[in-house]
C-alpha cells in the first residue's frame, strides 16, 4: 500500500509539473490569414453595436468625478461624463468638448468659455452654464479626493452658454486641467447631492450608467442622444475588476475580456503569439526616482553634499535594471521633465553608469570608505518596483554605500504614503510621479515644494525660484526655456537618483478598434468599436 | 434548556460588544483614512486637515464610538467610505456570494471526504485507505491560492471548460469552491476515518456484530450515526475557516464576496466597514457555534446529561 | 490554509502519561509513512541548518545579466543555476534552501510561542477557575472572533514587517487554540478521582499541576504543535500572497511563492512551482509525523 501511496504522490507532482511546463496551447497557430483580413475591412458601425468588456486591475473607489482618485476610476468616469475641453490622445492638442471655444485674459486669471448648445444629460435635461457652476460647487466638498482642485476655481455665469472661470492662483496649466473636470448635472446635484452621484451618476458623456455591482462589474450603455453625432459606436461597455494579474492574463486569452492593462514585461511577452490577442505599448509619462531628503531625516547626512548625490547617480546601472527587470522596456531618465512634457531638454543625457567616478566623488566628498544610510520603498504600489529597489541597494553597496540594517525598508503602500506625508521616511526613498497636464510643473512642485507639500522631502531656494517663475510665465516658449534651465540645474545638483520612465503594456483582443490610451493610461471609449 | 439558551445569548452579546470595542481600537492603529482618500496632487496639509474634520475623524474616540454604536443599533451599520454606500447594503450584497461559495465548498468537501473516510476506516491498511490518507494530506499541504491559479491555467486557459473569473453562473463557482474545499477535505477525511476506526473498535459494535447483525446493519446504524457526531463538531469550525480562506480565493477569482470586501476595507482604512464586517463575521461564528452545540446535543444524548 | 484542531469535545478516558521513547520508536518503525514523514522533516531541518553550505550561491546576490533563467534541464538553463534564476538574477535553488530557515524559524518558534502562551493561559484558567477562567476564556473568544486579516494588517501597520513580527503574530493568533485544548484537558483531569484524591491528601496544588496534569497534556499539545507548525508554514505562504509577509528581499517560501505567482502564467512557472513544492513536501512530512504522533501520544486514539 505504501508503494502505491508514493506512486500517487509522485504522479501528483509530475502532473503538476507537466501542467506547468507544457508549451502554450496550439491554438496560438490557428490565427488564419482570412480572420486577420476580415478584421481590417469594416469601419465603425453606423448604430451602436457590440459589448466591450474591459478588465480593471482594481475595483474603482468611486465614479463620482471629484472622488475618482485612481486612474482606473477616472477611466470609468471619462465614459459617463464629458469635460469642458478634451485632449487629443495622439497629438496632445486641446479639443473642444462641452465648451466650443475659449478666451484667456492677458494676465491668465480669467478664462471665458463658450458652451456647446443642444447637449443633453442622460436624464434628458439640457446642459448649460448652471451645470458648470454645480460641478465646481459639488467638487469643493472637503470630503472629496480632489476638493481643493475644485475649490480653487471661481465660476461666473455670463449667460446660459457662457461662463468665466477664475483660478484663485495663477496656473499656467489651467486650460489643460479643464480636461479633467467632468461636468455633472446641476439638477441631480440639487436633488440628490454628492451621495446621489456616487450611486447613480448622470453625465453628458457618450455612455450612460446602468449598474455597478461593487467588485463585480460596472455596466454602461450607449447614450443615443450624445452630442457628438454618430458616437459612441459600442452599444455597451462593461468594466470588470480583476485584482489578480495572473487571472487577468488568463481572461484575455480566453476572450472573456477585451482589454487588460498594467502588464509587466514578462506578462506581455508571454502573450506573444497567443491567437486573437494584440499588444499595445506606449511610453508612460511617469518618472521613477529615489528621493533624497534635506528637510528631516536627511539633515546632517552625507547626501547633503552634492558630490555624494552625483556619485549615487553614477553608481546605479539603470540600463542593466531596465534590461534585466523590464526587458529593456523603459526610457532612462535624465531628469524630472519627460519627452512628453513642455521644455524637455533632448541634449541632456542620463547619468552614465560609472562606479569608478562614483567612488572618486565619494572620496572627494570625504567618504572614501563609503557610509551607511537608510532607504525605504513601497510594496505593491508600482510594477516590479520592489525588485528595482533591491537592485539599487545592491549597486549602492558596490561603491561602498551600505543600506542601513542591510536591507531596504519595505513598507505596505498605505503606511508608506503616511510616513512620506509625515516626512518620516529614511533619507533615501523610492517613488514615482506621473503628469497629466502635459507639463512637469505639478510633479516638480509636489516632489520639491519643501515643507508645505505633503509628499516632498526636498527644499532648494534655487529650484523654488524657477518654480515660481515657471508658474507665472504664460508664454509656453519662455516657459520651455525655464524648464530647460531648471533641468540642467537639477542634473548637476540632483535632488533624486533619476531612474526611468516605463513603457506601459496592455493587451487587447484583435477585434477591438479605436482604443487609444494616452501616456497616463487615460482613454475615451466613444471612439472604440468591435470589428466583425 | 431555556435558561441555558438565555445565558448563551447574554454571553454572545457581551462577546460581540467586546469584539466591537477591540476592533474599533485596532483598526484605528492602521493609519489615517483621509491620507488614502485624498488625491496625491492635491494633498496639501490644510486640505487633509479639512477632510479629516469633514469626515469626523478629528472627533474624540468616545464620540466616534458612540456614533458608530448608534449606527449599529439603527441597523445601518454606518456609511462605508470605500464602497460609498451604507455598510449594511454593501455587506448584504456580498454575503450571499460568500455563503454560496463556502456552502458549495463544504458540500464538495463532505461529498468527497465522508465516503472516502468511511471506506478507509472500514478497510484500514488497504490501498483505498492509503488513497484516503493521501487525499487528506494533499488537501492540507497545497496552498489554496496556488492551486487556484493552476486550476485557472488548466481549466480556463488550456481546456476552455470553465470561466476564469467572476460569478456569472453556476459554472463560475466550480473552480473556486473546489479550491476552497481542499483544506476541509483533508480535515474531514481524517476525522471520518478516525471516528469510524474508533467506533468500530468499541465494545457495543463488537457486541452487535457478535449478535449476528450484518456488516451493513452495523455500518448503517452505529457507525454512520456516531461518526456524524465527530463530524458535526468540526463542520462548524471548518465553515469559519472557509470564510477566512475566501480572502484568498475571492481575490484570485475576482469574486466580490465578504473576503474580498474585508481585504479592500482594511487596506483602504474603511473603519466603518471593517467594524461592521467583523461584527457580521463574529455573529456568524457564534451562530455556527450554537448550531454545532445544538446538533451535538441532538445526535449524542449523553451530552445533555452532563 | 487552516489550523488542524483535534476535536476536543469528544469524551476522553483518563490515561497514564505516554510510554517511553524506546517504545515509541518501536511503533515508529512499524509505520512506514511516519518514517517517511520523519525523514522529510529531518531533511528539512538539515537543509535549514546547512543552507549556507548547501546553497550554490548567495541567496541575495543579484546578477542583472542572468535574470529569469529557466531550470537547468530546460532550454536556456544552466547547471550553474539548477532551478533557474528570478527577475534579479538570484539563484532560485539557493533562495529555496535559505527559505527553509525562515520557514523553520516561523514554524518552530511560532508553534512554541503559541504553545507556551496557550499552556500557561489554559493551565491558569482550568486550574484556578473563577474570574481567571472567565478572563482567559473571554480573551480567547475575543482573539478568535477578530478576523485574522485585521490582526495581520494592524501588525504590519503598527510594528512593520519582520521575521520576528511574523513569529509573534502567529504565536499570538494561534495561542487561543492551545489555551482551549489545555483548559479542556485540565478541567477533565481535575475532575478525575485520582487528582481529587491527591488534592485531598494535601499535596500542594502547584505540585499536582506539575506532576500529574502537565505530563498528561504533553501528548495532545505536542500533536497540536506539530500540526500548527505545518499550518504556520502555510500561513506564511498566505501572508506572502497578501504581500504582508517578511520583507520582499528575505527569501521566505511565502515570498517566493507570492512573487513567483505573477510568473505562473507569464512563462516562468518555475518561480512559483518549486517554492510551492517545497512548502507542500515539508507540510506533508510534518503532517505524516503528526498523524503518527497523535496515534502514539494522544490517549484518545491509543490502544
Amino acid at each position: 500500500m505504501h508503494r502505491k501511496f508514493l506512486t500517487v504522490v509522485v504522479l501528483w507532482i509530475l502532473l503538476t509539473l507537466s501542467a506547468c511546463v507544457a508549451p502554450a496551447s496550439p491554438a496560438a497557430e490557428e490565427a488564419t490569414a482570412e480572420e486577420a483580413a476580415a478584421a481590417e475591412v469594416a469601419g465603425p458601425p453606423s448604430t451602436p453595436t457590440g459589448t466591450l468588456i474591459v478588465a480593471l486591475p482594481l475595483d474603482p473607489n468611486s465614479i463620482n468625478p471629484p472622488n475618482a482618485a485612481e486612474r482606473m476610476a477616472g477611466n470609468v468616469v471619462n465614459q459617463i461624463f464629458d469635460s469642458l475641453l478634451a485632449v487629443d490622445n495622439v497629438t496632445g492638442d486641446l479639443l473642444p468638448s462641452l465648451a466650443t471655444g475659449w478666451e484667456v485674459s492677458e494676465d491668465g486669471m480669467e478664462y471665458t468659455l463658450t458652451l456647446r448648445e443642444g447637449v443633453l444629460f442622460h436624464d434628458g435635461t439640457p446642459f448649460n452654464a448652471e451645470d458648470v457652476v454645480a460641478t465646481f460647487a459639488a467638487g469643493a466638498d472637503p470630503v472629496n479626493a480632489y476638493a481643493s482642485g475644485y475649490a480653487n476655481v471661481t465660476v461666473e455665469v455670463i449667460d446660459d452658454y457662457t461662463v468665466k472661470l477664475m483660478p484663485t492662483e495663477p496656473d499656467v496649466t489651467f486650460l489643460r486641467t479643464l480636461t479633467g473636470y467632468n461636468i455633472i448635472s446641476a439638477e441631480q446635484f440639487a436633488a440628490e447631492g454628492n451621495l446621489g452621484i456616487e450611486t447613480n451618476p448622470i453625465g453628458a458623456g457618450p455612455f450612460k450608467f446602468v449598474e455597478w455591482n461593487k467588485g463585480d462589474r460596472i455596466v454602461l450603455q450607449a447614450f443615443e442622444e450624445y452630442w457628438d453625432a454618430g458616437k459612441p459606436y459600442l452599444a455597451e461597455v462593461i468594466f470588470r475588476p480583476i485584482p489578480e494579474s495572473a487571472t487577468r492574463l488568463a481572461a484575455i486569452q480566453t476572450g472573456e475580456v477585451h482589454i487588460i492593462n498594467r502588464l509587466n514585461a514578462d506578462e506581455a511577452s508571454s502573450l506573444e503569439g497567443v491567437a486573437g490577442v494584440e499588444q499595445i505599448t506606449y511610453p508612460a509619462d511617469r518618472v521613477y526616482y529615489i528621493a533624497f531628503n534635506n528637510l528631516t531625516t536627511g539633515v546632517g547626512q552625507p547626501t547633503e553634499d552634492v558630490r555624494v548625490r552625483q556619485a549615487m547617480n553614477y553608481a546605479v546601472d539603470r540600463q542593466a535594471i531596465v534590461d534585466g527587470i523590464f526587458g529593456g522596456n523603459a526610457r532612462l531618465s535624465s531628469g524630472f521633465v519627460t519627452p512628453w512634457n513642455l521644455g524637455f531638454d533632448e541634449a541632456l543625457a542620463p547619468y552614465p553608469y560609472d562606479p569608478e567616478k562614483a567612488r572618486a566623488l565619494l572620496a572627494e566628498a570625504g567618504y572614501p570608505e563609503g557610509f551607511s544610510i537608510g532607504m525605504a520603498c513601497p510594496i505593491g504600489a508600482y510594477t516590479s518596483f520592489e525588485d528595482v529597489c533591491q537592485a539599487i541597494a545592491n549597486y549602492l553597496g558596490e561603491v561602498g554605500i551600505a543600506v542601513e540594517g542591510d536591507e531596504v525598508e519595505f513598507l505596505e503602500s498605505g503606511v508608506y504614503w503616511d510616513r512620506q506625508a509625515a516626512k518620516e521616511l529614511p533619507p533615501l526613498f523610492g517613488d514615482s510621479w506621473s503628469a497629466s497636464v502635459g507639463e512637469a510643473l505639478p510633479r516638480l512642485t509636489g516632489a520639491l515644494g519643501g515643507m508645505s507639500e505633503s509628499y516632498s522631502a526636498w527644499s532648494d531656494p534655487a529650484i523654488d525660484d524657477y518654480l515660481t517663475s515657471i508658474s507665472a510665465e504664460f508664454d509656453p516658449e519662455a516657459r520651455a526655456v525655464l524648464y530647460q534651465e531648471l533641468q540642467q540645474m537639477m542634473f548637476e545638483d540632483p535632488p533624486f537618483i533619476y531612474l526611468y520612465e516605463p513603457i506601459s503594456f496592455e493587451a487587447i483582443r484583435e477585434e477591438v478598434e479605436g482604443y487609444v490610451p494616452d501616456s497616463v493610461e487615460q482613454y475615451y471609449l466613444k471612439n472604440a468599436y468591435l470589428s466583425e | 434548556m431555556q435558561r441555558y439558551l438565555w445565558a448563551r445569548l447574554l454571553q454572545s452579546l457581551l462577546l460581540l460588544a467586546g469584539v466591537l470595542v477591540l476592533v474599533f481600537w485596532l483598526v484605528r492603529l492602521t493609519g489615517d483614512p483621509a491620507a488614502l482618500l485624498i488625491a496625491r496632487d492635491f494633498a496639501d496639509t490644510a486640505q487633509l486637515e479639512e477632510m479629516r474634520q469633514a469626515l469626523g475623524l478629528n472627533d474624540p474616540l468616545g464620540v466616534q464610538f458612540v456614533r458608530y454604536a448608534g449606527d449599529v443599533f439603527s441597523g445601518e451599520l454606518g456609511y462605508s467610505l470605500r464602497f460609498r454606500q451604507p455598510a449594511r447594503e454593501a455587506i448584504l450584497a456580498a454575503l450571499p456570494i460568500t455563503l454560496l461559495l463556502s456552502t458549495a465548498a463544504m458540500a464538495i468537501a463532505l461529498g468527497v471526504a465522508v465516503p472516502l473516510g468511511i471506506w478507509g476506516g472500514n478497510h484500514p491498511g488497504s490501498w483505498i485507505d492509503g488513497l484516503t490518507r493521501l487525499v487528506g494530506l494533499l488537501g492540507q499541504v497545497t496552498p489554496t491560492f496556488w492551486l487556484a491559479m493552476i486550476l485557472i491555467w488548466l481549466f480556463a486557459v488550456q481546456l476552455r471548460w470553465l470561466p476564469s473569473f467572476g460569478v456569472d453562473g453556476p459554472s463560475s463557482f466550480l473552480m473556486p469552491a473546489f479550491a476552497l474545499s481542499i483544506g476541509a477535505v483533508g480535515q474531514l477525511v481524517r476525522l471520518t476515518r478516525a471516528a469510524v476506526l474508533e467506533i468500530r473498535s468499541e465494545d457495543y459494535i463488537r457486541t452487535a456484530r457478535s449478535k449476528g447483525l450484518s456488516e451493513y446493519a452495523v455500518g448503517a446504524q452505529h457507525i454512520a450515526r456516531n461518526a456524524s457526531i465527530a463530524l458535526v463538531s468540526v463542520v462548524g469550525i471548518q465553515f469559519t475557516y472557509l470564510l477566512a480562506g475566501s480572502v484568498y480565493i475571492e481575490s484570485v477569482f475576482a469574486i466580490p464576496g465578504i473576503g474580498w470586501m474585508l481585504n479592500e476595507s482594511i487596506r483602504n482604512r474603511d473603519f466603518v466597514m471593517v467594524q461592521s464586517l467583523t461584527l457580521f463575521i463574529a455573529t456568524f461564528a457564534i451562530l455556527i457555534h450554537l448550531a454545532t452545540d445544538i446538533a451535538y446535543g441532538v445526535l449524542d444524548p449523553r451530552i445533555r446529561h452532563r | 490554509m487552516q489550523p488542524v484542531v483535534a476535536s476536543a469535545a469528544v469524551a476522553q478516558p483518563f490515561t497514564e502519561p505516554p510510554g517511553q521513547l524506546a517504545h515509541m520508536f518501536r511503533l515508529l518503525r512499524r509505520d512506514r509513512l511516519a518514517v517517511m514523514g520523519l525523514l522529510i522533516l529531518v531533511g528539512f531541518v538539515l537543509v535549514a541548518l546547512g543552507a549556507p553550505w548547501l546553497a550554490p550561491h548567495d541567496p541575495v546576490a543579484q546578477n542583472l545579466r542572468t535574470t529569469k533563467l529557466p531550470p537547468a534541464w530546460q532550454a536556456g538553463g544552466t547547471w550553474e543555476h539548477p532551478l533557474g534564476t528570478d527577475r534579479l538574477g538570484r539563484d532560485l535553488l539557493s533562495r529555496i534552501l535559505h527559505g527553509a530557515r525562515v520557514s523553520l524559524l516561523v514554524g518552530v518558534f511560532g508553534a512554541a510561542l503559541a504553545g507556551l502562551l496557550g499552556l500557561v493561559a489554559g493551565l491558569l484558567a482550568g486550574y484556578l477557575g473563577g474570574w481567571v477562567d472567565a478572563l482567559v476564556t473571554a480573551g480567547v473568544n475575543l482573539l478568535l472572533a477578530v478576523p485574522y486579516l485585521v490582526l495581520v494588517i494592524v501588525v504590519a501597520a503598527v510594528v512593520g514587517r519582520s521575521l520576528l513580527n511574523v513569529i509573534l503574530l502567529f504565536g499570538i493568533t494561534t495561542a487561543p487554540i492551545f489555551a482551549r485544548v489545555t483548559r479542556g484537558e485540565v478541567l477533565r483531569l481535575r475532575n478525575t478521582a485520582f487528582v481529587e484524591a491527591t488534592l485531598a491528601v494535601g499535596t500542594p496544588s502547584a505540585r499536582v499541576l506539575w506532576r500529574h496534569i502537565v505530563p498528561n497534556l504533553t501528548g495532545p499539545l505536542v500533536t497540536l504543535a506539530t500540526f500548527e507548525m505545518s499550518a504556520m508554514i502555510f500561513y506564511e505562504a498566505g501572508l506572502g500572497f497578501l504581500g504582508l509577509s517578511v520583507p520582499p528581499n528575505v527569501p521566505s517560501w511565502g515570498n517566493l511563492l507570492a512573487v513567483g505567482r505573477e510568473s505562473l502564467m507569464a512563462g516562468m512557472p518555475w518561480l512559483s512551482l518549486y517554492p510551492g513544492l517545497a512548502i507542500a513536501l515539508t507540510a506533508l512530512g510534518i503532517n505524516l509525523l503528526g498523524d503518527w504522533l497523535r496515534d502514539v501520544l494522544d490517549p484518545r486514539t491509543r490502544r
